[in-house]
């Protein structure tokens, strides 16, 4: 066998033995991505009836539309955990590494490098990109949605520029940091920074709407977006900054990056070495070796602080939710039991709009019989068969002969389909089989229960919460493993 | 910009040094727990030429490295003078210079690729084609008898053995001077004798090598000169051989039931001996000009009456020698 490897075919198969393996797994990513698009696109059509249909119609259109969005997001998300997974071997951290070193030594020229690395990593992604965009399309198709070709080169488009901003911010930052965990962090932080951007672009507005992702020019309108130009910029600039200093660096021996400073054998303790006879020993910069290891205490940067809370935070969120799904089993309107006076209802109905949406969160203050009700006042109540319902209160009925209150009054439902059937669904309920009176909802909690219902809820607000508990050190030690530098 | 600095290179003539240091001094500087601070590095004088290997050994490995990396332009130094293949030292620090193959820990090997592939990857810019290329570093692997490498994956391979794998490369560059800096590594008798014949490849070209490590034995293999640095200055340095028998003192070692008794005796007996005592082992040292013979210890010992289990003439290594010098005997 002859080995012809390049440096351009090195860096195609990125970290992996053999090209044929990294061709493979580039290509089932990309399925992969696909395939997970349109996991998510079903698990959000359960949530239909809630409040994702309003803030976000365009998640759950019947149209290649709503999947290639959903596409275009995962994809940016998948590209940032790669980069910060594979770092080492898709930025130029190992030009800070001297890996490069000896192919500059044997005639390679450094600016070649720089180019060629830049060329691969873009190619590489985009590969994986449009087999992911293919493929979300291809599964799409069997749901037999009308194909509408206009939007789909423009959002193609759309996300391929966000992968190669990412590929080129994240080669040009790794040209100046050489730590390899703080490094990673900043991949994720230019990640979360590149998708708020887009949302201060008013990005996301244009994205949204399907009749201006028609035309591809739209993006390109200053008046309703300056993301692009912004992007196309930094884009440039980073080539530029990439090509300059990574030629630069490429032409240098660069000092291995030291976890500790290297130990005298043979010297009294306490011993060190300064840089030079002027340098202060206090200063660690100063320091060259040493002849006692220092005793590092456990440093908690921003960095892990800001993940540590953030892992717990994701934690807790997902134990509060499967709690409160729990609670409001046993708080439920059937049981008549309540928290704190509180009974919650998962209201899977339309009948109440608008005071009560559906698949909202509706909460009922719990009444004992004395309680006084007013006209107006959104009741739970059992009805005559001893069914849950919920109606709002008409009036009081009173005796047709003497005038007074009977102790009965007079429900009915707040939205009719048809005006004309108005009424119909009005009932008299006696005052005693009211319990309970409405006193808030919540849409998104409604429609957080609703997805926590699911299959695929249940998977993650149990699963990766346990998951991440339970198996905590495990995870830990292979993040580790993962940031430090191979030997 | 690298192919034109290496065009511009002109080769010097056979009889140039290919390093020339001169009351050397590093920037660096011990200080001491009592405030007192002293020059890492003082006064070095170092001569290398065309065709010579030298092995730098030092009892602290900081300061071998750092002697290297000033050497090979990584590092400024003090005072002094360094002349780097008769052409002075590159103000700036660091640049990767043709001439001059700079071999660390520092210097980190791509994981994904087998030796091979690693050589064939490096010298892919080469004009060469792949097949001839390939059968030229296949003859390099079985010349070196480091052919058992060849398809091992380098995230398999230990330090020592990336760093020979470091050194193929130098060897099939054209750098005048390789400097490999390996002062914490051990290397095994396999590894140093590929070494050995990469040295035997850079030195017949005219080129040198500069190797500072801790590991005498590889040290002795591989080089042809040996310089010993200790606490900041070269102490002795010249030929291996000379060195090993100008300094390596030890002519004999007895194991004894009680070898302190058997010293005791000995060193009554002939008090020009100079006997010491390591663990069940009884050291001779013979520094006269005519050298005690088997013969005469075995008439020695008849004489004293003791018994030994074992009788050895030692052989002089740079190991020894080195321990002679570290540990204050024979200065």
């Amino acid at each position: 066998m002859i080995y012809d490897t390049n440096f351009i075919r090195k860096e195609f198969r990125n970290a992996y033995m053999q090209q044929q393996v990294s061709r493979k797994r580039q290509f089932f990513l990309g399925i992969f991505l696909g395939l997970l698009t349109f996991a998510i696109y079903f698990s959000l059509q359960t949530l239909k009836e809630s409040v994702i249909n309003d803030v976000a119609p365009f998640l759950l259109l019947s149209s290649y539309f709503s999947t290639l969005y959903i596409y275009l997001f995962l994809s940016l998300m998948f590209n940032i955990i790669y980069y910060i997974s594979n770092y080492e071997y898709m930025t130029f951290i190992e030009v800070m590494h001297n890996r490069w070193y000896t192919l500059v030594q044997l005639g390679y020229p450094p600016l070649k490098l720089v180019g060629s690395k830049i060329i691969a990593r873009i190619i590489s992604q985009a590969a994986i990109y449009s087999i992911g965009y293919i493929a979300t399309i291809f599964i799409s198709s069997f749901l037999k949605f009308p194909l509408v070709l206009d939007y789909l080169l423009t959002m193609y488009l759309m996300g391929l520029i966000d992968i190669v901003l990412l590929a080129m911010v994240s080669l040009t930052a790794s040209l100046y940091m050489r730590d390899l965990l703080n490094a990673r962090y900043l991949v994720g932080m230019l990640g979360i920074m590149l998708v708020a951007f887009k949302f201060l672009s008013n990005y996301y507005s244009i994205l949204e709407n399907r009749s201006l992702m028609v035309n591809v020019r739209n993006m390109f309108d200053w008046s309703q977006s300056f993301y692009m130009y912004i992007a196309m910029a930094c884009i440039l600039f980073c080539v530029v900054i990439c090509l300059v200093r990574g030629r630069q660096l490429a032409q240098l021996f660069n000092p291995p990056m030291l976890q500790t400073l290297p130990l005298l054998t043979q010297k009294p303790s306490g011993t060190v070495v300064l840089i030079s006879a002027d340098a202060d020993r206090k200063n660690i910069r100063s320091l060259e070796a040493q002849s006692t290891p220092t005793r590092y205490a456990k440093k908690w940067s921003i960095a892990t602080v800001v993940t540590s809370i953030l892992i717990i935070t994701l934690i807790a969120s997902m134990l509060l939710i499967n709690v409160a799904v729990l609670a409001f089993g046993y708080a439920s309107p059937e049981k008549e039991t309540s928290i704190y006076g509180i009974v919650p209802y998962v209201f899977q109905s339309s009948t109440m709009e608008p005071a009560i949406m559906n698949n909202d969160i509706a909460f009922f203050r719990k009444l004992d019989s004395q309680a006084t009700l007013s006209v107006g006042d959104v009741l739970l109540f059992k009805d005559m068969s001893g069914q849950v319902d919920v109606a709002s209160l008409v009036a009081f009925t009173t005796d047709e002969v003497t005038g007074e209150l009977t102790g009965q009054m007079k429900v009915d439902i707040l939205n009719y389909i048809d005006e004309r059937y108005r009424g119909v669904a009005a009932q008299v309920i006696d005052r005693s089989q009211v319990y309970g009176v409405h006193v808030s909802n919540n849409r998104w909690f409604g429609a957080i229960v609703l997805f926590a219902n699911t299959t695929l809820g249940r998977l993650v607000l149990l699963l990766i919460p346990t998951f991440l508990i339970f198996f905590y050190d495990p995870i830990i030690k292979m993040f580790r493993n993962l940031t430090e530098e191979k030997a | 910009m690298v192919r034109r600095r290496r065009a511009a290179f002109l080769p010097p003539n056979p009889k140039t040094y290919i390093v020339q240091a001169t009351k050397l001094t590093s920037k660096e500087v011990y200080a001491y727990p009592d405030g007192r601070k002293e020059t890492v590095l003082r006064g070095i004088n170092l001569e290398i030429r065309r065709g010579e290997c030298w092995g730098i050994v030092s009892n602290e490995p900081f300061e071998s490295e750092l002697l290297l990396e000033i050497v090979g332009s990584v590092r400024p130094y003090g005072e002094g003078r360094c002349i780097l293949v008769e052409r002075g030292m590159m103000r700036r620090k660091r640049a990767i210079l043709p001439h001059v193959f700079f071999i660390s820990d520092g210097v980190s090997l791509p994981t994904n690729m087998n030796t091979l592939e690693y050589l064939m990857y490096v010298t892919s810019h080469s004009k060469l084609a792949a097949q001839p290329r390939q059968a030229v570093i296949l003859k390099l692997l079985l010349s070196s008898n480091l052919y058992y490498l060849t398809l091992v994956p380098i995230k398999y391979l230990s330090r020592a053995e990336k760093a020979a794998v470091c050194l193929m490369t130098a060897s099939l560059s054209g750098a005048l001077l390789v400097i490999f800096s390996v002062a914490g590594l051990k290397f095994d008798e396999r590894l140093s004798g590929g070494i050995r014949k990469l040295s035997d490849i850079i030195t017949n070209r005219g080129g040198a090598m500069l190797i500072g490590s801790g590991d005498c034995d590889m040290v002795q293999t591989v080089c042809s000169h040996a310089a010993f640095l200790l606490d900041g200055e070269l102490t002795h340095h010249g030929a291996v051989n000379e060195v090993m028998s100008y300094l390596d003192k030890r002519a004999f070692i007895l194991r004894s039931r009680n070898p302190q008794r058997l010293a005791t005796a000995l060193q009554a007996a002939e008090p020009a001996l100079d006997v010491r005592v390591y663990g069940e082992e009884v050291h001779l040292y013979d520094d006269r000009s005519e050298p005690i013979t088997e013969a005469e210890l075995l008439a020695l010992l008849l004489h004293t009456g003791e018994t030994v289990e074992s009788l050895q003439k030692s052989t002089k290594t740079l190991g020894n020698a080195f321990k002679e010098v570290v540990s204050g005997h024979d200065l």
